[in-house]
């Protein structure tokens, strides 16, 4: 977009949006021009022709920066927006050592498989363009046998994920003493994507790899590299414990970018019922496309990128009048690589207009060219908020971002807060490196690479006290499980068997289901899906849109993990019901407050998906239900219990109300804690799992279950202990300011909505905290 | 899986801590026959009278294995390559295998006990080295590798892909080198010699089907890591516990036992090929194969031409045969030798699928007798309807597209046009 015109639709948009809706905040972000600086001095001529004959002939103020703190020894940090030209900042020392010391040798390590290869071909474009000569080699699941020794003997710069490091790699270091006794840079790239569950894993990972490193003689320096978050510095700490030198300050020049915050209108005052924020992001999307504004537009679940696309396009597809010929397309997991390629190529090259995504498209794949973002609730974090905007505007020239708030609790709570978004300090990134069910899993791997010796410390830092206590304790509990053997100053793996094949760096663990289109006696892959996802979306008679197209499903079999769809023409969308239950197998800690215990301890949750709704498109009446026959799904896990004490204020209060009114207002409070708590501790909403029963069977009394999705847990039950009266407080605050007169899906919902059981939500809360505070 | 709080596991043993001292190796007392060399570190000597034990062997004749990952320090070479090496002095090579605390490998796998045996005579003599703990791992590791370097090669049972990768693991965590000795994979030639005739090459199946042995005591093999790993980690040990000990010891001795019979009974197959494919039942096609490659043609040739012309004395399969007369057509179509060609295709077996379709070949393209042609097409038809391929059609999926009913039935067309071309040329 040329800037005037640019600046005419960003303010016919400003008009238009305050017109059909509420903006909650705006704010316009100048342009900014680029630092440029000569390259360094030193620098081998054959890099020097290689970068130029790239177009390279000067470099951004922060890649000299990373340059020259890479090339002093110094491990850091890069923390630079997308488009910044990050990957320069750590390919030009690396690059540069490796011409220097025929024998060394450089790990680049990716959150993801796909990146690892987009990665690779930009650095044979570096190679091949100056002849450098360096061998390169990717190393994950896909490489075949005869590639795999040449790499482990002599590959330069060794690409790989955690997953390959931690299964295929550390497991066999002996492989490859070559590579980690001439081991000089780990690059880690997108460190922002490790965080929770993964980066809790992944910390213990770099761990062992410092570790084998060392045997080997060698101590690599790091290399980071981030999305904007607030604690780089002291997230790139964590992993390795030591000092980590920060480049924050963005050389690459960008343009302006406008950022709207928009509430969706109140469809219903009374019951604070606002539009949907996907009806509200679809029609923002369609006005932008109408203007010749090339927009993506995210959305969180897959089925919503699916439904928002087709009717996208079907809202596109009049062939009489100017929107003909615009097509938008749905781009999201699942998808077969060259489905996907297929998409970035169409945006690349200007005949798709529109993309609707998934997180899938936040990790740094470059498409490049799109004008706009139009971002539907908020993305789970600020770092992602500001990557997903971010996709827009990568060139110079005024770009859009459209946030588009849900009525989720905590988005009306950002749409109230505009500073969260803006101001410097955005989000703390957090892992919990010293998790001790992941510490020991990694523990157990670390043993099995190599022993221990008393006194060591399963850190980076070997003069850690607290590692060197954890680590001792830990080998102490595996000696008397028989897992090592201490003897004579040392603790052996003694078990059979590998110990990372049990351990998965990712919550997903279980193997995909393969979806098979069969109509008229075809026999199409068209998609995948992970096993508990696929019983909840692609259940017996289920209806599963893919690219567009709308299938049923004809049978899905679990154990050949195999789904046989068809294509079908019903009018109707199906949501399924999950049923969850809770199990209660100890309790560990337990709290008193009075009239209610804390109690912290391992459950048995099992879900079961029994029903699903038929849901009409367009208008998502309720048209009937079916059933499913599926068999449930089991964990274990940790949680956090809220039982209530007999004759305690809370406890007279539901048992006063009739039990199934009791059961919702329960339910309805225990949530809006678990929707709030993101605010407090960091994680996504759905990294907690909630439940609650006015007559719990193990409590005898009404109980809250507030536990970790992931199985054994990652401490979120722990951190939630601690920050459980501030979760409440902010809760209350919530349920008090909400506008509504009876309850809304911003604060108590929907389901149990009226002025009195919203006061009785609201007096539960109250009586809860205020028996925290005791 | 059960979960355990971990957090209050840690707290309890952290209260008791104080108790724990770093507990000093477990001694043992050495049974009978073994003497301690190091701490924790036993050996044996056993010496087995050998019916058979030659002065000297050929173990160039056989395919030498890389010992290490880098090929480029490997002593070991081709057959072909070394094939000008002189016969070796029979002590000068030793049979070798390793008993494990796992069958996967992987850095945490070790190697607790070994055995190494060479002819000494008319002796076999084995020296057994045994791991009691963890602790004596380096010193074990030094015995076996000095026992290995003395000698000029190595023989193993799948020690290419598991003992000798394992034993570099455990020197490079250890620090120390890897012998560099020629190997040699005896099963990689079992698998050539005998794949057809066993379900799986393993040594046990080999011991029973070829060497017509059975071993009256024994622990299966997955169990053994389990033996060990529970007897280091015993304080006291129970009787039944030395009883399983012993029958690993035992194990690992029948093991290279074998091997060495193995070994003898592979080298006199190719230092003799034509007695050894009558005597032992070895695949004739597979072990022409491998003296082909050792530039051993005529040997090759005349192994097959056995099975060809003296079809009498062998009690081959219907498979091996076709096998063995494929495999001699190709090398006669190789060295252009017609003769050779034309008389092994009309020896191949009339009632198997494919000697029928390489007579209508044969007779097609190369003698020119239509009608004959037509008439083994037409037979080969009649056998794939009735039965599906038939025998000797373990082959490539190409040379399988050639004996599908389509394929056939083309050319029973192809054939008739032809003969009714021939028959009246004015209908063209
Ligand atoms: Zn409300």
């Amino acid at each position: 977009m040329n800037p005037e015109t640019a600046n005419a639709i960003c303010d016919e948009l400003a008009s238009w949006l305050a017109a059909q809706s509420e903006i909650a905040w705006s704010t316009k972000l100048p342009a900014r021009v680029p630092d440029l600086v000569p390259l360094p001095e030193n620098l081998p001529p054959v890099l020097v022709q290689a970068l130029g004959s790239r177009g390279i002939k000067a470099l951004y103020s922060h890649q000299k920066k990373a340059y020259e703190l890479a090339r002093a020894g110094r491990d850091l940090v890069v923390v630079t927006p997308t488009a910044s030209g990050k990957t320069l900042c750590y390919n030009l020392p690396v690059l540069q050592t490796l011409l220097e010391e025929p024998e060394s040798r450089a790990l680049y390590l990716f959150p993801t498989k796909a990146l690892s290869q987009d990665q690779q071909s930009a650095l044979n474009e570096v190679m091949l363009a100056g002849s450098i000569g360096l061998t390169i080699n990717t190393y994950d699941g896909d490489t075949p046998a005869d590639i795999r020794t040449k790499a482990r003997t002599s590959g330069r710069i060794i690409i790989s994920n955690p997953d390959m490091l931690h299964a295929g790699i550390l497991p066999n270091h002996t492989k490859w003493v070559k590579f980690f006794s001439n081991l000089r840079y780990i690059v880690v790239d997108e460190l922002h994507a490790y965080r929770g569950v993964f980066g809790s894993h992944v910390a213990s990972v770099l761990r062992r790899l410092i570790r084998i490193a060392k045997f080997y003689g060698s101590s690599p320096i790091f290399i980071f590299s981030s999305a904007t978050i607030a604690n780089p510095r002291e997230l790139a700490e964590r992993y390795i414990e030591r000092e980590v030198a920060l480049v924050e300050e963005n050389g690459a020049g960008s343009g302006e970018k406008v950022v709207f915050c928009v509430n969706p209108p109140l469809v219903d005052a009374v019951q604070g019922i606002r539009r949907s924020s996907s009806l509200e992001a679809e029609s923002v999307m369609l006005w932008l496309l109408r203007k010749g504004v090339r927009t993506i537009l995210f959305s969180r679940s897959r089925l919503q990128v699916e439904l928002l696309a087709s009717y996208l396009n079907q809202k596109l597809e009049n062939p009489y009048n100017r929107d003909f010929g615009l097509v938008v397309k749905p781009y999201r997991s699942g998808l077969l690589p060259s489905e996907r390629r297929a998409i970035e190529k169409g945006l690349r090259e200007g005949n798709i207009h529109g993309v609707v995504s998934t997180n899938a498209l936040e990790l740094g794949i470059d498409i490049g060219g799109l004008d706009a973002a139009v971002i539907t609730g908020y993305p789970g974090s600020i770092a992602s908020f500001w990557q997903q905007a971010g996709r827009a505007g990568r060139t110079a020239g005024l770009s859009l971002a459209v946030y588009v708030a849900s009525s989720a609790p905590l988005d009306q709570y950002f749409a109230a807060h505009p500073e969260y978004f803006l101001s410097r300090s955005a989000e703390q990134a957090h892992i919990d490196a010293y998790n001790p069910y992941i510490f020991t899993d990694h523990l157990k791997c670390a043993a099995f690479e190599l022993p221990f010796a008393e006194g060591e410390a399963f850190s980076p830092d070997p003069s850690n006290v607290r590692a060197a206590q954890l680590t001792q304790e830990a080998l102490e509990y595996l000696e008397e499980e028989g897992i090592v053997r201490h003897a004579a100053g040392r603790y052996f793996w003694s078990a059979e068997g590998y110990p990372g094949e049990k351990t998965s760096l990712r919550t997903a663990t279980t193997e995909n289901v393969v979806i098979v289109d069969v109509t008229q006696g075809r026999h199409d892959v068209i998609g995948e899906m992970d096993r508990p996802s696929a019983k909840e979306l692609l259940f017996d008679k289920a209806v599963y849109i893919h690219l567009g197209t709308q299938y049923q499903v004809k049978s899905l079999d679990l154990e050949k993990r195999l789904c046989l769809v068809e294509r079908s023409d019903v009018d109707y969308w199906t949501d399924s019901i999950v049923k969850r239950d809770i199990e209660v197998l100890s309790q560990d800690s337990t709290e008193p407050h009075g009239q209610l215990d804390l109690i912290l301890g391992d459950i048995l949750v099992r879900g079961q998906v029994e029903k699903y709704k038929k849901l009409r498109f367009n208008t998502n009446e309720n048209v009937g239900y079916g059933e499913i026959w599926l068999p449930p799904e089991e964990m274990q896990t940790r949680s956090l219990m809220v039982a209530l004490k007999p004759e305690g204020g809370a406890w007279r209060l539901l048992r006063e109300i009739p039990p199934e009114r009791a059961d919702g207002i329960l339910r309805s409070a225990a949530d809006l804690v678990r929707q709030l708590a993101p605010a407090r501790i960091l994680c996504d909403i759905h990294d907690i799992g909630v439940a609650s029963r006015v007559r719990d069977q193990f409590f005898k009394s009404p109980a809250m279950y507030f536990y970790d999705v992931y199985p054994g847990g990652t401490g979120i039950a722990e951190a939630l202990h601690a920050n459980l009266k501030e979760a409440m407080a902010s809760a209350i605050e919530r349920l008090a300011g909400c506008p509504c007169a009876g309850g809304c899906p911003s604060c108590i919902g929907v389901e149990i909505a009226s002025a009195e059981n919203k006061a009785l939500a609201l007096q539960l809360l109250r009586l809860l905290h205020g028996a925290l505070e005791s | 899986m059960p979960l355990v709080n971990l957090k209050d596991r840690l707290a309890l043993i952290k209260s008791d801590r104080d108790k724990k001292a770093s507990p000093a190796p477990r001694k043992r007392i050495v049974p009978e026959g073994w003497t301690e060399i190091a701490p924790l570190v036993w050996m044996r000597e056993i010496d087995r009278p050998f019916v058979r034990a030659p002065a000297f062997f050929s173990p160039h004749l056989m395919r030498a294995m890389p010992f290490r990952e880098d090929r480029r320090q490997n002593r070991g070479g081709t057959g072909s390559q070394c094939a000008d090496i002189p016969p070796v002095p029979a002590e000068r090579i030793v049979f070798f295998d390793l008993e494990t605390t796992g069958l996967s490998g992987g850095s945490g796998t070790i190697a607790f006990l070994s055995t190494v045996a060479r002819f000494e005579g008319s002796d076999l003599v084995l020296r057994q080295t045994f791991l009691g703990d963890y602790p004596g791992e380096r010193d074990f590791l030094v015995l076996v590798t000095s026992q290995l370097e003395d000698a000029d090669w190595v023989a193993s049972y799948n020690g290419a892909a598991f003992d000798l990768p394992l034993l570099q693991t455990r020197c490079v965590l250890n620090r120390l080198a890897m012998p560099l000795v020629r190997h040699i994979d005896v099963l990689h030639d079992c698998r050539r010699f005998w794949r057809g005739l066993a379900a799986s090459c393993s040594l046990s199946s080999m011991e029973n089907l070829i060497l017509k042995k059975e071993r009256d005591e024994d622990i299966p093999g997955a169990l053994v890591p389990g033996v060990w790993l529970d007897y280091v980690k015993s304080d006291v040990l129970r009787e039944e516990q030395s009883a399983l000990m012993t029958l690993v010891w035992r194990h690992n001795v029948q093991d290279v036992v074998s091997l060495a019979e193995l070994f003898l009974l592979v080298e006199s197959a190719y230092r003799s090929p034509e007695s050894a494919v009558l005597r032992y039942s070895i695949d004739p096609a597979g072990l022409a194969r491998r003296l082909l490659r050792m530039d051993r043609e005529e040997e090759a040739k005349g192994i097959l031409l056995m099975v060809r012309d003296k079809a009498e004395m062998f009690e081959l399969t219907g498979d091996a045969r076709t096998r063995a007369l494929r495999h001699l057509a190709s090398i006669a179509w190789k060295a252009r030798d017609r003769e050779l060609y034309v008389k092994t295709i009309l020896a191949m077996d009339d009632a198997s699928l494919f000697g029928c379709l390489a007579k209508a070949k044969l007779y097609e393209h190369f003698l020119k007798e239509e009608l004959s042609a037509l008439s083994w097409a037409r037979k080969a038809r009649d056998i794939a309807v009735a039965g599906g391929a038939g025998e000797g059609t373990r082959a490539s999926a190409s040379s399988l597209s050639a004996l599908s009913l389509e394929a056939i039935d083309h050319r029973i067309a192809r054939l008739e046009r032809k003969i009714a071309k021939k028959d009246n040329p004015a209908a063209l």
